[in-house]
């Protein structure tokens, strides 16, 4: 209820204001006119004598309507006037508020992209700085051209620029509108034919292997190189392995039967020391080169020796 | 003597043709030709008025039209 009746209270001031500015508007109107007429006195004076020549009522009502033609003529172009006059003033004003918001905003930006140490921060793209790509997008930039190499595509897809370069220049080049797809298609059909290829060599291998012989893998330096051996070459050496092998294994049964050779005389040496009298066992002892001094010292370590060399133990 | 309002009667029937000049005596032809000079005067003085108004509504633009260009 107090807000309604101050609103009604606010009503009749705010007709009042209207009315003296009504006024004000008037009251400056006419002191504009009584400037521009106190300026132009002398030109109305001397417009006005032309009237003394009118002698008739007729020639006064035609001075009359000229004049009231003149005056519709002058309003007419004054109300157009004062439309454009508004005109301008309102684009103007709109203009000045773009402006006054476009510098807002850039402020506004600026004092957003501040960092930790109160510097601002600029997006913008230094020149020369590489920027980090995912890996789909670099491998589908670089586009191979048939016998020109490879080259860039252009920022945008429909730049004939780069393109009518490579032409000028005698290159080769599947055109397209979308640089992506053709990179994309022909990547897979590299793959593809990579995959046959590899399929290709694959088949051949185990036809060779099938036929001939084995495969062996050979490592050299990271690359694994498949050899194909025949088998007889396979056997031979095999057989060579083998030949040698049981040339070895021979050598270690020799040198087991007379290391068993020597045992067993050593046994029965040692029996015969164990059946013989201690005198005898003596005597074959000295004979023995033997630096023993001791005769039983010696009859002992024979013993000994026999035992281990049967691997007997007692 | 007429008053001014028979004056201003005669006046509009003159202007409407329903009365022609001749018909009408010399002192009130006299009156009518007083009224036409001061209308006339005032007309003048408002095409004078006017005419300033324009030129300043003119030169009102063109300053906008300047600044604008700015």
């Amino acid at each position: 209820m107090g807000k309604l009746n101050e609103a009604k209270n606010m009503k009749p001031e705010y007709q009042d204001i209207l009315e003296e500015k009504k006024n004000i508007n008037d009251q400056n109107k006419e002191i504009f006119k009584k400037v521009v007429i106190e300026n132009n006195k002398d030109k109305l004076v001397e417009d006005n004598k032309d009237l003394e020549n009118c002698k008739t009522l007729g020639q006064y009502k035609s001075a009359r309507d000229m004049a009231a033609k003149n005056r519709k003529a002058l309003q007419e172009r004054n109300e157009k006037l004062k439309k454009k006059f508004g005109k301008f003033v309102a684009a103007s004003a709109l203009i000045v508020m773009l402006t006054v918001g476009a510098r807002v905003a850039l402020r506004n930006k600026q004092n957003n992209t501040i960092d930790n140490n109160n510097q601002p921060v600029y997006s913008e793209k230094i020149p020369g700085e590489q920027v980090q790509q995912s890996p789909g997008e670099a491998e589908l930039e670089t586009e191979t051209v048939k016998g020109g190499g490879s080259y860039k595509p252009a920022e945008s897809p429909h730049d004939i620029s780069s393109e009518s370069t490579l032409k000028e220049k005698g290159a080769d080049y599947t055109e397209s509108k979308t640089t992506t797809g053709t990179a994309k298609n022909d990547v897979s059909v590299q793959s593809e034919e990579s995959k046959k290829d590899i399929e290709q060599q694959k088949q051949e291998i185990e036809q060779r292997k099938q036929e001939t012989g084995t495969t062996v893998k050979e490592h050299e330096g990271g690359t694994t190189t498949i050899k194909v051996e025949d088998k007889k070459e396979v056997k031979k050496n095999e057989e060579k392995n083998k030949v040698d092998h049981s040339y070895g294994e021979a050598e270690e049964e020799k040198g087991q039967k007379v290391e068993k050779v020597t045992s067993e005389e050593q046994k029965k040496a040692a029996n015969k020391v164990t059946e013989k009298a201690p005198e005898k066992a003596q005597e074959e002892a000295q004979k023995k080169p033997i630096e023993a001094s001791d005769p039983e010292l010696d009859a002992l370590e024979a013993l000994t020796r026999t035992r281990s060399d049967d691997g007997m133990e007692r | 003597m007429k008053s001014y309002e028979e004056i201003k009667e005669i006046k509009d029937k003159f202007e409407r043709g329903e009365i022609a000049e001749e018909d009408i005596d010399q002192e009130t032809q006299e009156e009518i030709m007083k009224m036409y000079k001061e209308e006339i005067e005032d007309i003048r003085e408002d095409i004078l008025v006017l005419r300033e108004e324009n030129k300043m509504y003119e030169e009102k633009i063109e300053e906008l039209k300047n600044n604008m260009k700015k």
